[in-house]
């Protein structure tokens, strides 16, 4: 290769020619991959199907050990693209983490909704949908309160719900999700601003999967159109490389539509009048006041999300009435939190020591609270400075 | 029977009711014709050949025509008179025939004038402005010179069809020059990534700093070409573009989904407005029949504690 020839084409060409051999193997070998047998199995923990609604499925997952956490726990899924992402594969999921540490899990399957579901709004699924999971978890194991932990967008409508039914949740887990929605830090916020949802509405009745998918490959095309392909080409002859991008491949556009109604609610309430956090926003009727959340609240988020940014996370345990509440700072990004390799190592281990130190048995908390109140009598003022003096970890800083 | 229902009838009975019809709505078409093609003379050299045409002449016969024939209603005894009154119909039908492909053809050259004025939009353009103003000179000529006529009144039975069909053919249009435009911005920072890169090139040449990897020089230009997205879809004009986009083709969606629900009316196929109607009933009923049963449970278990 000399230093004179000023053509970048030219040097890629050379070093084409140059490596040539090398090439062709690199393509035999490519070519053999890809025509051998391919695991792209995903979503391979075995489940239950305790409950059925609808479109609607309540999965239940039996811990692998003893249990350790005796609260089952409650996964609220988001309504855009499936919760197969939390069981990818062996070795990168959420769900066998959460079981190998002994963690009774539920978790809600919203299925395809077809046309007919267009009418669906946010209070069709949170008091009905997943008012009626948690009535039957309950019922199943014999208590009157769970954990609750929302994904994304699941993750605001089970804020929604611990509001309006704080005595059934324990303690609530919210992961990159959004709540305060009056930011310019993510392009989806300065996007939907303007967004005329009715005409989505009015055409399809629900929002495609496939257009929310172009929205957010549209988000970064550089990387999400151009260089994620060029790295698998880079790739392609490392079969375990390949059944792992064709396993994301296979999720990433695995996208049901979004029931219209609540399409239409989560960006005329949610994105364009932030409601939520400004306790406005109204279920049937019934307003979803934030102060109603006392139960212990850990809010995970990721540090590089370009969908639910930093500033759109980080404020609910500010909203909250909680006097136990942790924001939990990962450093990755929206979808790395519950895949990368890293992640796995510190995203489920920290939900289940969190609820470790919080499942008293509920006549012990009853005593504690009574003792606690006791001692805390005329101590308003030392209250309120630790309610705002909630704790705010990061991975990197802990 | 009054006098106004005897003269109906008896005007019935010997054709002239019809011929006086006929003769008033000959007049009125007449007229209405002349203000047409006298206030489109003015706009455009193609009405020439309309004017070519005398349209009172055909109107004159189209009304010779018609009573001619009503008065044949009258007086039935002579066939030969009948059909030689048919051949006078013919004729008027022909001429009719004739002023239609006129008035198609004078639309044509219209067309074809809008597309040459539309041109001339285009030699006031400035390299430098070239990212703003392709698309939106198309949409301003095509709203001045073609969307008109594709939004011009109906006439007759079938108008509500033809409004909606001409009106998806509008929005099909707006939709194309909105995407393209769309599209077009989306391109802009490919091709400034690539004369980036191509100045890097050249001082890192100068320079002597050159790598032997390729991999090197995507890398960077990788980096350029996100940063200038990123810069992009910060910008009220991608904004705009990306809702106008969107909007005209959700807009266009929307007409033909109108078309096809006309089209399904005659089959024994339901629509999807029949369909969204059945499915919110359902909807509705579901919820009912939930809250319902929700009060029966609650009653149960109050009974039960009671």
């Amino acid at each position: 290769m000399t230093q004179n020839n000023s053509n970048p084409f030219q040097l890629w060409i050379n070093s084409v020619m140059e490596n040539f051999d090398k090439s062709q193997n690199q393509f035999k070998k490519a070519q053999e991959v890809l025509s051998s047998p391919l695991d792209t199995q995903i979503a391979n923990t075995p489940y239950d199907i305790v409950y059925e609604e609808d479109r609607v499925r309540l999965k239940h997952y039996k811990p692998n050990t003893e249990k350790k956490v005796q609260t089952p726990l409650l996964i609220v899924y988001a309504l855009i693209n499936r919760e197969t992402m939390l069981d990818l594969q062996p070795g990168r999921s959420v769900l066998e983490n959460l079981l190998n540490e002994g963690v009774e899990v539920y978790m809600i399957d919203w299925g395809y909704p077809t046309r007919k579901d267009r009418f669906l709004d946010t209070d069709d699924h949170v008091n009905g949908y997943i008012n009626n999971a948690v009535d039957h978890v309950l019922k199943e194991n014999n208590t009157s309160q769970l954990n609750l932990m929302g994904i994304c967008m699941g993750g605001t409508l089970t804020t929604m719900y611990a509001s309006l039914y704080p005595k059934k949740v324990k303690n609530l887990i919210t992961t990159v999700t959004p709540t305060n929605f009056d930011t310019e830090e993510g392009l989806l916020h300065v996007w939907a601003k303007d967004f005329d949802v009715d005409r989505i509405v009015r055409n399809h009745g629900n929002m495609p999967g496939d257009l929310l998918n172009l929205t957010f490959l549209i988000i970064n095309p550089a990387r999400l159109i151009i260089d994620k392909y060029v790295n698998f080409m880079e790739n392609v002859e490392n079969k375990t490389f390949v059944e792992n991008f064709l396993r994301m491949e296979k999720w990433i556009f695995d996208s049901p539509d979004v029931p219209g109604e609540i399409f239409r609610e989560f960006i005329d309430c949610m994105y364009k009048e932030n409601q939520l956090i400004q306790n406005k926003f109204e279920l049937n009727g019934q307003l979803v006041d934030l102060n109603n959340i006392t139960m212990p609240l850990l809010n995970i988020y990721a540090n590089y999300d370009h969908l639910v940014p930093p500033d759109a996370a980080k404020h609910l345990p500010e909203a909250v009435a909680s006097k136990d509440t942790q924001n939990y700072c990962l450093e990755t990004g929206h979808i790395g939190i519950y895949v990368s390799s890293k992640s796995q190592k510190e995203f489920a281990p920290k939900i289940v020591e969190w609820l470790k130190e919080r499942d008293l048995p509920e006549e012990k908390k009853k005593k504690d609270e009574s003792s606690s109140k006791s001692r805390q009598k005329g101590t308003k003022a030392k209250t309120l400075n630790e309610k705002y003096n909630k704790q705010t970890l990061t991975a990197k800083s802990r | 029977m009054n006098n106004t229902e005897q003269d109906f009838q008896q005007g019935f009975e010997d054709g002239s009711f019809f011929a006086g019809w006929f003769k008033t709505a000959s007049d009125l078409m007449l007229s209405a014709s002349q203000f047409w093609f006298s206030g489109n003379a003015s706009e455009s050299s193609s009405s020439e050949n309309i004017e070519n045409f005398n349209i009172q002449e055909f109107f004159t016969s189209l009304a010779q025509a018609g009573q001619t024939v009503f008065n044949s209603w009258k007086d039935n005894e002579s066939a030969q008179e009948a059909i030689n009154d048919l051949n006078k119909l013919s004729e008027a039908i022909l001429t009719m025939a004739r002023s239609g492909m006129n008035n198609h053809f004078k639309m044509q050259q219209d067309f074809l004038n809008g597309l040459g004025n539309a041109g001339e939009s285009f030699e006031n353009f400035h390299i430098n402005n070239i990212p703003d103003n392709p698309f939106n000179a198309f949409l301003q000529d095509y709203e001045k010179f073609f969307s008109k006529y594709l939004n011009m009144p109906k006439l007759g039975l079938l108008r509500y069809y033809e409004e909606k069909r001409d009106k998806a053919i509008d929005k099909y249009n707006l939709m194309l020059a909105s995407v393209g435009e769309f599209f077009y911005l989306l391109y802009i920072p490919l091709a400034k990534s690539i004369t980036v890169m191509q100045k890097q090139f050249d001082e890192m040449s100068k320079n002597g700093q050159l790598s032997d990897n390729p991999k090197d020089y995507y890398k960077r230009w990788i980096k350029i070409l996100e940063g200038d997205y990123l810069s992009l879809f910060r910008t009220q004009e991608f904004l705009n573009t990306a809702h106008r986009a969107l909007n005209t083709f959700e807009d266009f969606n929307f007409e033909l989904q109108n078309l096809s629900n006309d089209i399904l009316q005659y089959t024994p196929l339901p629509s999807q407005r029949e369909m969204d109607d059945l499915a919110q009933e359902n909807y509705k009923m579901k919820k009912q029949m939930r809250g319902l049963m929700k009060r029966i449970e609650n009653l149960e278990s109050e009974q039960a504690t009671a």
